[in-house]
């Protein structure tokens, strides 16, 4: 009963989330796209008129390669905190609950629609930056992807336990002010990490999305990410962490 | 392989302070409807989830299916079919993908599942709306909804948490004809309600449970005709007739009881009609006793704070 650990059940889960995206991809595929938009046009064409290359990158290939990440993490986050809150709130856990899925396995499955969301996030900025001729097509496609699902796995667990925690949708707002945009902030997506001040300097460095951008920025411009590795193996614990926090969480939470 | 499918032994539940399940000893048979009945928050809810597998019991023995609910919940919960008190229908998907769905979670394979839900949508009367979303069916039809995914898996133990509170009669006689024919087919039932009528027409066992324990236990005629008598007559006196009510009363060779403004009078021997008639009354009918008689009685008439 207080069995932790998700078994390939939680796919199933994973799959009932995906049937009703059917429902409503049109709006979700907008939403998908609008997000990545709005900072490109902001913050690039805004912005990025005012700012030299950075490195050897022009700033809009800096700033694209950056929201493929960021946008991942703030619909990963997205999805199971609101939606996950909703259907926890609509009793779609419970039913669940009644059959041979256990708590861990609910989890996991919601933590994956989390992760899925975030590489189609990603991918939908993909899409643009190629329009837009900011990248070229190639096969760093998919380990720049393969990255985005495992930041997913974090960003959707923890979310998930905050969404556990948290006992109104309102309180789910101060999750997008303290966590979301905080961390969007600090990990490298819209400038260089130098220009933060020490104390945020080790923020930056906790922060998966950080060493995510590390892979990500690299391998979209033709470079082999430095430390790549290390990079990878910090992100696949912090995702191994998320899940843990989140099946937890909602353990403690339905157990109730 | 032991006949009974649930075995509870000193069952307890307590969260903090409050025990919600005070030590209970039941056994439900193959083949058998049981019924918990009791005011609302008597325990009944917290029993059925601990059998459920999701309530993890505080103390005391309970085996469903054979097998302990703690070390074995996945393999109980397989063979389980769950109407929940609340309807928790998937309302982001259609009337035949919430069975869908649902049948995913069993691991049921497609070509499987698609007979079953057929035949379960044909059973519950809605094939024709199986497109539609949730949404748009009555309380009565979503009702019905639920009762077909609880069998999705074709259970061999059903839980019914107030199959059916909220609906219309008309409604209630259709989920209790169902109901009826699977016990027919064998299915074993473990229900709760707090409508007497549903634990008569249903049950053939109940019992009765109020602050976590266990009142009474037999079948629902046998308890009656024990603790209640044949006849129950029903006076509501009017202001008059309620002067010097508790004397007129006493001389009756009858068990009296009050509920609000009405008296209920359960006759031990012959009982005097005349002196009865002679209360000033708005209202005076004579009826068969029934478990609703017993269960005020047992559980007390004052409405609970």
């Amino acid at each position: 009963m207080r069995n932790l650990v998700p078994s390939i059940r939680a796919l199933r889960v994973w799959q009932r989330n995906v049937t009703t995206y059917r429902h409503v991809w049109l709006s979700n595929v907008l939403g998908h796209l609008a997000d990545p938009l709005f900072y490109l046009a902001v913050l690039g064409f805004g912005l990025g008129a005012l700012m030299p290359p950075i490195g050897e990158l022009p700033y809009m290939t800096f700033l694209v390669t950056g929201i493929i990440a960021g946008a991942a993490m703030s619909s990963a986050c997205f999805e199971t905190s609101w939606a996950s809150h909703m259907r926890m709130s609509q009793r779609t856990f419970d039913a669940m609950l009644a059959t041979p899925l256990s708590v861990a396995d609910i989890a996991a499955g919601e933590i994956l629609t989390a992760a899925t969301k975030g590489v189609v996030s990603a991918a939908a900025t993909l899409i643009i930056a190629l329009v837009l001729r900011l990248l070229s097509p190639g096969w760093w496609i998919l380990p720049v992807l393969g990255t985005v699902l495992l930041q997913g796995l974090f960003f959707g667990g923890v979310a998930l336990a905050v969404s556990a925690h948290a006992r109104t949708m309102e309180a789910l707002n101060h999750f997008y002010a303290l966590f979301i945009m905080p961390v969007l902030f600090v990990s490298g997506v819209f400038f260089p990490l130098q220009e933060l001040p020490a104390a945020l300097q080790v923020v930056s460095t906790l922060s998966p999305l950080t060493h995510a951008v590390h892979l990500i920025r690299p391998l979209a411009t033709g470079a082999v990410p430095p430390s790549w590795l290390l990079e990878l193996l910090w992100i696949a614990l912090a995702a191994v962490l998320g899940v843990w926090l989140g099946c937890a969480s909602l353990s403690r939470k339905m157990a109730r | 392989m032991p006949s009974e499918v649930i075995l509870a032994r000193g069952l307890v539940k307590r969260y903090g302070d409050l025990e919600a399940v005070a030590g209970i000893d039941f056994r439900v048979e193959q083949g058998e409807c049981f019924g918990f009945l009791g005011v609302n928050g008597a325990g009944k809810t917290t029993t059925l989830r601990m059998v459920q597998c999701v309530l993890a019991p505080t103390a005391g023995q309970l085996r469903v299916l054979g097998r302990d609910v703690a070390s074995q919940a996945r393999q109980i919960k397989a063979r389980l079919g769950v109407v929940p008190q609340a309807d928790n229908l998937d309302p982001d998907l259609t009337v035949r993908e919430n069975l869908r769905v649902y049948s995913r979670y069993f691991g049921i394979r497609r070509r499987q599942a698609y007979e079953r839900i057929a035949e379960l949508l044909r059973f519950v009367q809605l094939d024709e709306r199986a497109h539609e979303p949730v949404a748009n069916l009555s309380g009565g039809m979503q009702r019905r909804l639920v009762l077909a995914r609880a069998m999705i898996n074709s259970p061999q133990l059903m839980l019914l948490d107030e199959p059916t509170t909220g609906l219309d009669p008309q409604a209630r006689h259709m989920v209790w004809g169902r109901l009826r024919s699977l016990r027919a087919a064998g299915v074993t039932m473990l229900l709760t309600t707090h409508y007497m009528e549903e634990a008569a027409q249903l049950c053939d066992r109940v019992a009765v449970i109020d602050a976590g324990q266990i009142l009474m236990l037999g079948r629902p005629e046998e308890l009656v005709r024990e603790h209640v008598g044949e006849r129950c007559i029903e006076l509501r006196p009017t202001q008059a007739g309620r002067e010097g009510l508790a004397e007129r009363l006493a001389d009756l060779d009858a068990h009296c009881e009050q509920a609000g403004d009405t008296v209920f009078i359960y006759p031990r021997g012959q009982l005097d009609w005349g002196a009865i008639a002679a209360i000033p009354h708005e209202r005076l009918l004579e009826r068969s006793a029934s478990l609703e008689d017993l269960f005020l009685q047992l559980t007390g008439r004052e409405l609970r704070r």
